[in-house]
């Protein structure tokens, strides 16, 4: 049924050529250099510290690593990330 | 992203935060709409997080659920300045005097400026500002209100038509605006208006007194022209005589004027020499080359040093040599005697003070080898009245008197 679904809004959005982050809940990431990382529909922190940051997506996660990591700000979708980033990593389930 | 500013306003807190779940603190605390920033971790149990200062007691149930513990690091903002202002209270004291003081002296009048016054005594002004408490060092609240001002200088100040009072930062300025009078005529002595010289009346013109001569009539040397008795013997009254009498007087002037003329005209060439002068010794620098020109003028102009108000034997020449032009023009009689009428008009009309000529003609011309000789007659119209005080009381009898002698 949940698949189902998804192949009809998949459908959609490429017929009417719609940005995907929008209709298929995906994180839209802006990156500045190395020293910024701007992240859209992430679903929560799952691990933090100086050298990585590990955020929950509604499909699997992200992995930022890199050195003096800061979590500038955040709220409930959107977080920004500061430091020197090495490596974002997607990681399916 | 957000506004420091605001955070600042509603002031925050630097938290340390101690504790295994440090990921689901942030997780519940943004869920439940409380705004964290700037975290940071370092290693599994130790992290610094900012928060605001209204939301920390909503933070207080989330730690208890995640087993974390906060200690409040910094307090910054505006609801923690006071204990800041308790720290530095010399420095806001100063800022608080530097205000206060700005604020009185602002206030304060500096100067009183008066504008317009031109008969009207400077000093007077101000003496009549002070008396309605316009004066340097008083403060501008004690100040009469600008009409009542206004209003007060134009009563005591009689000579002026208009006074304006205006307040400019620190400066008063009174603006006096002087009424045109018109200059009062010196009360006249009783005289007589006599002849200055031997005339013919042209025309007369009684303002006051009485009519002695009239038209066309030769008058001499101090006749009574217009008499400053009015009246008749038994009942007279006197009058500075006043009025305007002209008369036309004959004069007779020679004139010479050279057949030669040399009007000095300058062809606009010129040759510049400069000199260096030590002591009265001057060493020539400049124009040693030839001077293109044999007829000219030389004009010189030294400079010498000075210091304080000594001289000292230092300075330099400049020396200008201007070529003349050097036609002589010959005049032919006709132009000689044109000259010499006009020179001589305005040798006569140099002698009289306010006249005009009526009458002009060569009375005799002569050719001397380079000069003509001219003679001329001239009437002139001009005012030949001069005034003669009356002294005596009883003017008739000495009147008759004289009349007696002659």
């Amino acid at each position: 049924m949940k698949n189902w679904s998804r192949q009809i809004k998949r459908a959609i959005t490429d017929a009417l050529d719609l940005p995907q982050d929008v209709t298929m809940e995906m994180p839209r990431i802006t990156m500045i250099g190395h020293v910024q990382l701007y992240i859209e529909n992430h679903r929560g922190v799952i691990q933090f510290h100086d050298r990585e940051l590990r955020l929950l997506l509604t499909n699997g996660q992200l992995l930022v690593q890199g050195e003096n990591l800061v979590i500038q700000t955040i709220w409930p979708e959107e977080v920004l990330v500061a430091g020197k980033i090495h490596t974002v990593k997607y990681i399916d389930d | 992203m957000y506004n420091r500013g605001q955070e600042w306003f509603k002031g925050y807190l630097i938290l340390e935060v101690t504790g295994k779940q440090l990921e689901r603190l942030i997780n519940l605390s943004t869920a439940a709409g409380i705004t964290v920033w700037n975290i940071h971790r370092f290693g599994n149990d130790y992290g610094k997080m900012n928060i605001l200062l209204e939301d920390f007691f909503r933070l207080r149930p989330l730690l208890k659920k995640t087993d974390c513990r906060v200690h409040i690091k910094e307090r910054v903002g505006f609801p923690f300045l006071g204990q800041k202002i308790k720290r530095r209270f010399a420095f806001l004291l100063g800022v608080f005097l530097f205000v206060i003081s700005m604020l009185i002296l602002s206030n304060i009048v500096w100067q009183v400026d008066i504008v317009g016054n031109d008969k009207v005594e400077k000093d007077e002004i101000l003496e009549l500002a002070e008396e309605i408490g316009i004066k340097k060092g008083v403060l501008k609240y004690t100040l009469p209100p600008i009409e009542q001002a206004q209003r007060f200088f134009s009563r005591e100040l009689e000579q002026a038509s208009w006074v304006g009072v205006e307040i400019r930062g620190t400066r008063v300025v009174i603006r006096v605006v002087e009424k045109v009078v018109p200059e009062k005529e010196k009360p006249l002595n009783p005289r007589h208006l006599v002849a200055a010289k031997r005339a013919v009346i042209h025309n007369i013109f009684v303002e006051r007194g009485q009519q002695k001569v009239q038209v066309n009539q030769v008058v001499n040397k101090g006749d009574i022209l217009i008499s400053g008795i009015v009246g008749n013997e038994n009942n007279y009254r006197i009058v500075p005589a006043k009025g305007k009498v002209m008369g036309e007087v004959w004069y007779e002037t020679e004139i010479r004027v050279p057949l030669k003329q040399n009007p000095v005209s300058y062809t606009g060439k010129k040759h510049e020499n400069f000199y260096l002068l030590i002591g009265s010794y001057a060493l020539k620098i400049k124009g040693y080359d030839e001077i293109p020109f044999t007829d000219y003028k030389t004009n010189e102009e030294k400079t010498y040093l000075k210091w304080r108000d000594y001289r000292i034997p230092l300075g330099w020449k400049k020396e200008v040599m201007r070529e003349k032009r050097g036609d002589f023009r010959k005049l032919t009689l006709e132009e000689a005697l044109e000259l010499g009428k006009k020179m001589a008009r305005q040798d006569v009309l140099r002698r009289v003070e306010d006249g005009r000529i009526k009458e002009e003609k060569v009375l005799h011309h002569q050719v001397d080898s380079d000069k003509v000789y001219i003679k001329m007659h001239f009437a002139v119209i001009e005012d030949i009245a001069v005034e003669q005080t009356i002294i005596d009381q009883s003017p008739f009898e000495e009147e008759n008197n004289n009349k007696h002698d002659q």
